[in-house]
């Protein structure tokens, strides 16, 4: 039986780099050593200390590299510095991703994988995430209807031209259907037992008359947001189906009355505990496991999913509870290690961005620092990294990554056989700083002996520097003969002796030639293994 | 741009596929090589890697300098009365007493087909194992910058553009084969670090099995866990997708080994492995096999009998499974086709250490095996009283670069042309004086120096795209129905808005597996919005684009030779633009948009169908955007039959599979218009 009861007693480093994987992309030799000697509860919540951002005034402009570009003076929508703006973007959030070791850029990929749009070029996309930053560990249905009016959203959902004469269901259909309570089992025409085509319709209405904007400011956000334009609003009253209990929304008597209108429709849906059971499956493939059963289904969501409902719809607790839960850890039974860890393959950004701290890779720099240098490195990460790997900062369809939503493969989708040639190319990457694509150095490299200096203990022996290195990439230690085959990539044909003569010789002469080629040797084994796909 | 800056530039798109490359069948027949008079392309070379630094002093005993080699070496000399004379005709400072286990050196010296270079290596010799093999794999060493690439890889993408990581474009094989477990830096070149491996496609690190694959060795014990469940995910992939797995398979297959005994080591197997993948048809150009233990620090020699021992057995256990490697290729009858050759990281020294053994040197000795081999030692015997410091051969007597060796083989073995050693070596200063160690009747005359030229398969250019609505997952092709039912239109169908295209291209019977009609555009290298030329093509099921009488690939008329971006348009998908630039004008360029996502402009701009990336099905109204609009128009034409834009299937009816076509994209953003 599945429990989400609180696992006792220190991590181990095995737990704790699961932990880390999972929740963090600031996965370090030291916090693996560090979160090793806590608790469950005390490893977590120390990941949900969320700290202020590094850089909340967002990217500079390059041109004058003193204006904070996208959160200050009005928006220039101009074609001709948009793709500047959008590698500014770009690494602006590379950058906040790396640094954060709090669990809350997880949490943003998370909330972009669901509320999603696709890529664009402007600072709309900027906003976007900001939002999901601000409510990264907030409350959900406050999210929900702010996505709602978020600029980027009612344009690619064409919201901005759903109005009283025409109106446009593809936002409230999505809204539905992939953002919130999701389609159930079509039990009859256009009943899809959570809603009906009927509630599609009206709710297109209750959303008329939305539109971009680019001067207003939400105050409760200091975001640019969307406006209600009467003008445009249909105000007559919505009545939803027995899905929603009949329920009667009134219809606004003004702008500012159309936002009353919106928060009674998000309400409405919220209310339902089914919306709460949606959320909590899909945090649960996310950070836990691709595997979710009818035990798991009964044991460890529905739990979860009272506590979200009852919280109202904050989501820490009910996170909380669940990475400090013996079932995350794998030890709700008697079998340790045939559950969970290691059961997911890391999306790109869990393999890339991971490794660059899990290796000590990372020479980006302070964000708005020479940004007419820096910035395109943040597209070429994109272009040439994180795209070969099957990934951009915008999924290409309207439902996500296949690898977070995709029955039956879930993480799998993430390897196939367009990516493998980059996924099995990353030490090159690391090794060379370069791009596995187009070759464009990049601002990410592992310097290996120094690496092996810093972080690593007793290098003169090969079984001790093996082990170290295993313990910290991969999910679970490999048995006897594969711990022979990442170790004789360090030795090549000859013998531990050797090594230790070669090691011994670097430290007295500093000469890193000979120790840097076998070091490489078994760092691209272990980065490139299929093992270290898998988290 | 002239042709070898366009290989150089788009070599990760056109000529060094991606590994997203599946095994791509039928784009062009797979004519092999052209064909040469000079049979250069039926040779092959094996590289053999002693890892740990042979003893070269007790491997080949200078008979010149017996005292000096016993005061060298009180304990671990061999005595003169073993020493096998190799030539006593050759002159006294070449005058060479093998090992006594080298017993079948011998014998294939008086077959006439082994020449030893003597006081081999590069200037400033490095003495660190890891460091000096690095420099043999680079071409590194001396006074030059250390590579990052190998040459090996660098020979063969100069020699074979296009080829690596290409199959279907006329070489089944991979260029190159790696076997035993060493790593693959002499295979890896700069655009495609892996795909030059395997080669090409494979992974650098793990080839000791037959069949390497991406992600190093395969993972012996997979456990029984959520966490095995991925990683057999994973090795399924690798499977699928290693482009030359099933050839390299057909080949070990199709070979057999003679009856020759070879011995159980591990290199006897990695020959025997060789042998019978070439007798299988294999055409790998490179092969590259490795043995260890030669790291001889103590206990080299037995103190009893120093011509028993570890060295004694190493070099036995070498001469062996070469003899029988060359026995196996005579039986054969392809003993015409392949020279061997043998190299250390370094020599050891001259100066014996205190433990029946000694350390690292600095020269060597090459060895170069094979029928086509002028037998001979080049190079003298190692002065034994010209040392360095630490009592090893003095880098002075350096008298081959390794490179020179090298290079001597790839021109008068594989018919190399001096530029593409130079290419191959990044400097032109080892292309000579060469080194003659092939034989006159085997030597590639300066006239056949191999310039292979892919086969021209039309005037013109080639492009693949697939329809992601039309491909027909359980027959791994489009459909045909429109224009096997007679609905599709013999002229072209894009002549009203919002393409307006006013060409007459028609056809007057549809070749056979014809799909649809396509667009399509050139557009402007820099400024893709600004259109060059249009062209109505024919697509045929396998997704190769046929001019209307059937011909393969597309010409564009009056349009001057150059770089364009290529764009493909369709009457119900979204339409996709070359992510690089395409080239006109040469025969064999083909751009091939289903390789990969990326192939096509922009952020997910396709879609995977089968094993191929495909254009995105639901756009029915034409605007390059998959939205509600196309939703009503299918609504309206629900039961409509025949040649019908909201048709997504291409099935000859509007109906329910065409609305979860479009529901699968909705909101999907053309990249461009």
């Amino acid at each position: 039986m599945a429990s989400i009861s609180l696992r006792q007693g220190v991590l181990g480093k095995r737990l704790a780099a699961h932990l880390l994987r999972r929740s963090s992309f600031k996965i370090t030799p030291a916090r693996i050593a560090d979160f090793a000697t806590k608790t469950a509860a005390q490893a977590v919540d120390e990941l949900f200390t969320v700290p202020s951002l590094t850089h909340p005034e967002g990217p500079i402009n390059w041109v004058d590299g003193v204006t904070a570009w996208l959160t200050t003076g009005p928006y220039e929508n101009n074609p001709e510095n948009g793709g500047q703006q959008k590698q500014a973007v770009l690494f602006w959030l590379t950058n906040e991703m790396l640094n954060d070791a709090s669990i809350r850029h997880k949490m943003t990929l998370f909330w972009s994988s669901i509320f999603v749009t696709e890529m664009d070029t402007d600072w709309r996309m900027f906003e976007l995430w900001r939002l999901f930053q601000q409510l990264a560990l907030g409350n959900i249905k406050t999210l929900a209807y702010k996505v709602t009016l978020d600029n980027k959203m009612l344009r690619y959902l064409n919201n901005n031209i759903n109005n009283k004469n025409s109106p446009n269901e593809n936002y409230a259909r999505e809204f539905l259907e992939l953002f919130t309570i999701l389609k159930g089992e079509q039990v009859d025409t256009g009943n899809y037992t959570n809603y009906t085509e009927h509630d599609i319709q009206e709710a297109a209405r209750v959303l008329t008359g939305f539109v971009t904007s680019n001067t207003y400011v939400d105050p409760e956000t200091g975001r640019r947001a969307g406006v209600a334009n009467f003008g445009k609003h249909d105000a007559g009253n919505k009545k939803f189906s027995a899905a929603f209990g009949h329920q009667h929304i009134t219809g606004a008597t003004a702008a500012t009355d159309m936002y009353r209108e919106l928060q009674d429709f998000v309400g409405m849906v919220f209310n339902k505990v089914e919306t709460a059971r949606a959320f909590v499956r899909r945090l649960y493939r996310f950070f836990v496991s691709d595997f979710l059963t009818e035990e798991i289904e009964s044991d460890v969501i529905e739990p979860l999913a009272q506590q979200l409902y009852s919280d109202g719809y904050e989501v820490e607790n009910t996170l909380k509870t669940l990475l400090k839960s013996v079932h995350f850890y794998d030890e709700d039974d008697s079998d340790n290690q045939d559950e969970i860890i290691g059961g997911k393959i890391k999306s790109p950004l869990e393999l890339y961005l991971s490794g660059i701290n899990l290796f000590d890779a990372n020479q980006m720099g302070v964000l708005n620092d020479d940004p007419a240098e820096n910035y395109p490195k943040g597209s070429w990460l994109i272009s040439y990294n994180l795209s070969p790997l099957g990934f951009s900062y915008y999924p290409s369809s309207v439902e996500g990554y296949p690898g977070f939503y995709k029955a039956p493969n879930y993480s799998k989708s993430w390897f196939d056989q367009a990516t493998i040639s980059s996924r099995y190319r990353l030490s090159y990457s690391f090794l060379q700083g370069k791009t596995v694509k187009n070759n464009k150095t990049i601002p990410f490299a592992i310097h290996t002996v120094d690496y092996f200096n810093t972080h690593f203990s007793n290098q003169s022996y090969a079984d001790e520097l093996v082990t170290q290195l295993l313990e910290m990439t991969l999910p679970e230690m490999p048995d006897a003969g594969r711990f022979d085959y990442f170790r004789q990539k360090l030795l090549g044909q000859l013998s531990p002796i050797n090594w230790a003569f070669e090691w011994a010789n670097f430290e007295s002469t500093g000469e890193e030639a000979a120790i840097e080629i076998a070091l490489s040797d078994l760092f691209a084994a272990v980065c490139d293994s299929p093992e270290f796909q898998t988290f | 741009m002239n042709r070898r800056q366009f290989f150089k530039t788009s070599a990760p798109l056109g000529l060094f596929p991606v590994m997203a490359n599946l095994p791509i069948k039928g784009i062009a027949a797979t004519s092999p090589l052209a064909f040469n008079p000079c049979h250069v392309t039926d040779r092959s070379m094996v590289i053999i890697f002693l890892s740990g630094g042979n003893d070269i002093i007790n491997t080949t005993v200078p008979l010149d300098q017996l005292d000096d080699y016993v005061y060298a070496r009180p304990n671990i000399h061999l005595p003169q009365n073993s020493l096998i004379d190799l030539d006593t005709t050759l002159p006294s400072e070449r005058q060479i007493g093998l090992h006594p286990s080298l017993t079948d050196f011998k014998a294939m010296y008086d077959e006439g087909m082994l020449n030893i270079v003597q006081r081999v290596g590069y200037a400033q010799p490095n003495k660190s194992h890891f460091k000096s093999l690095d420099n043999w794999l680079t071409g590194s060493g001396g006074a030059l910058p250390d590579r990052e690439t190998g040459w090996i890889g660098r020979f063969l993408s100069d020699r074979y553009p296009g080829y690596s990581g290409s199959p279907f474009l006329g070489e089944p094989d991979p260029l190159g084969i790696l076997l035993g477990n060493m790593n693959a830096t002499g295979f890896h070149t700069f655009d495609e670090h892996k795909m030059e491996i395997n080669l090409s496609g494979q992974d650098p690190a793990g080839f000791y099995t037959l069949i390497s694959s991406l992600g190093g060795a395969p993972i012996p014990n997979i456990p029984n866990s959520e966490h095995g469940e991925m990683l057999m995910h994973l090795a399924a992939i690798d499977e699928s997708v290693n482009v030359y797995a099933e050839r390299i398979s057909q080949t070990f297959s199709n070979g057999n080994n003679s009856s020759v005994n070879y011995p159980g080591s591990n290199l006897g197997d990695q020959l025997k492995t060789i042998a019978r993948m070439l007798d299988g048809g294999s055409r790998t150009k490179i092969f590259m096999a490795n043995t260890g233990g030669f790291d001889t620090h103590g206990g080299q020699v037995d103190p009893a009998d120093t011509t028993q021992g570890r060295h004694a057995n190493l070099l036995g256990g070498v001469g062996s499974a070469v003899k029988a490697f060359q026995d196996d290729l005579k039986n054969m009858g392809l003993d015409q086709n392949v020279v061997t050759v043998i190299f250390s990281e370094f020599g050891r020294k001259i100066i014996q250490n205190g433990s029946y053994g000694c350390d690292h040197g600095t020269l060597n000795s090459m060895f170069v095996v094979g029928k086509g081999v002028e037998a001979g030692v080049h190079g003298t015997n190692i002065d034994l009283t010209n040392l360095d410091n630490p009592g090893a051969a003095h880098p002075d007597q350096l008298e081959y670069d390794y490179r020179v060796v090298f290079a001597s083989l790839l021109q008068d073995w594989l018919g190399a042309n001096d530029t593409s050693l130079a290419n191959t070596f990044l400097s032109s200063q080892y292309i000579g004086p060469k080194i003659p160690l092939i034989n006159a009747s085997n030597i590639v005359p300066s006239s056949c120096y191999l310039t292979p030229t892919p086969p021209p398969v039309c005037a013109c250019m080639q492009v693949k795209v697939v329809l992601q609505g039309f491909y027909d997952t359980a027959q791994q092709s489009m459909r045909t129905q429109l224009a096997d039912s007679g609905a599709l239109p013999l002229a072209q169908p894009y002549n009203n808005s919002p393409f307006n295209y006013t060409g007459t291209e028609a056809a007057t019977a549809f070749p056979a597996d014809t799909v649809d009609w396509l667009l399509l555009e050139l557009r402007d290298a820099d400024e893709p919005d600004q259109v060059i030329a249009q062209k109505a093509v024919l697509l045929r099921k396998d997704g190769i684009v046929m001019a209307p009488d059937g011909t393969p690939g597309v010409a564009f008329d009056g349009v001057t030779e150059g770089f364009y971006r290529l764009a493909v348009f369709h009457r119900n998908h979204l339409g996709v633009l070359s992510s690089d630039t395409v080239l006109l004008d040469a025969p064999n360029f083909i751009y091939d948009f289903t390789t990969g996502e990326m192939k096509a402009e922009g952020e997910g701009q396709q879609t995977m169908v089968g094993t191929m990336w495909a254009m995105i099905a639901g756009d029915t109204d034409k605007n390059q955007l998959v939205n509600n609009e196309d939703f009503n128009f299918w609504d309206q034409n629900v039961g409509q039959t025949g040649y019908h834009q909201a048709d997504l299937n291409a099935d000859g009816i509007v109906d329910t599979q065409d609305y979860d076509l479009w529901s699968g994209n909705r909101s999907k953003l053309g990249n461009f218009k």
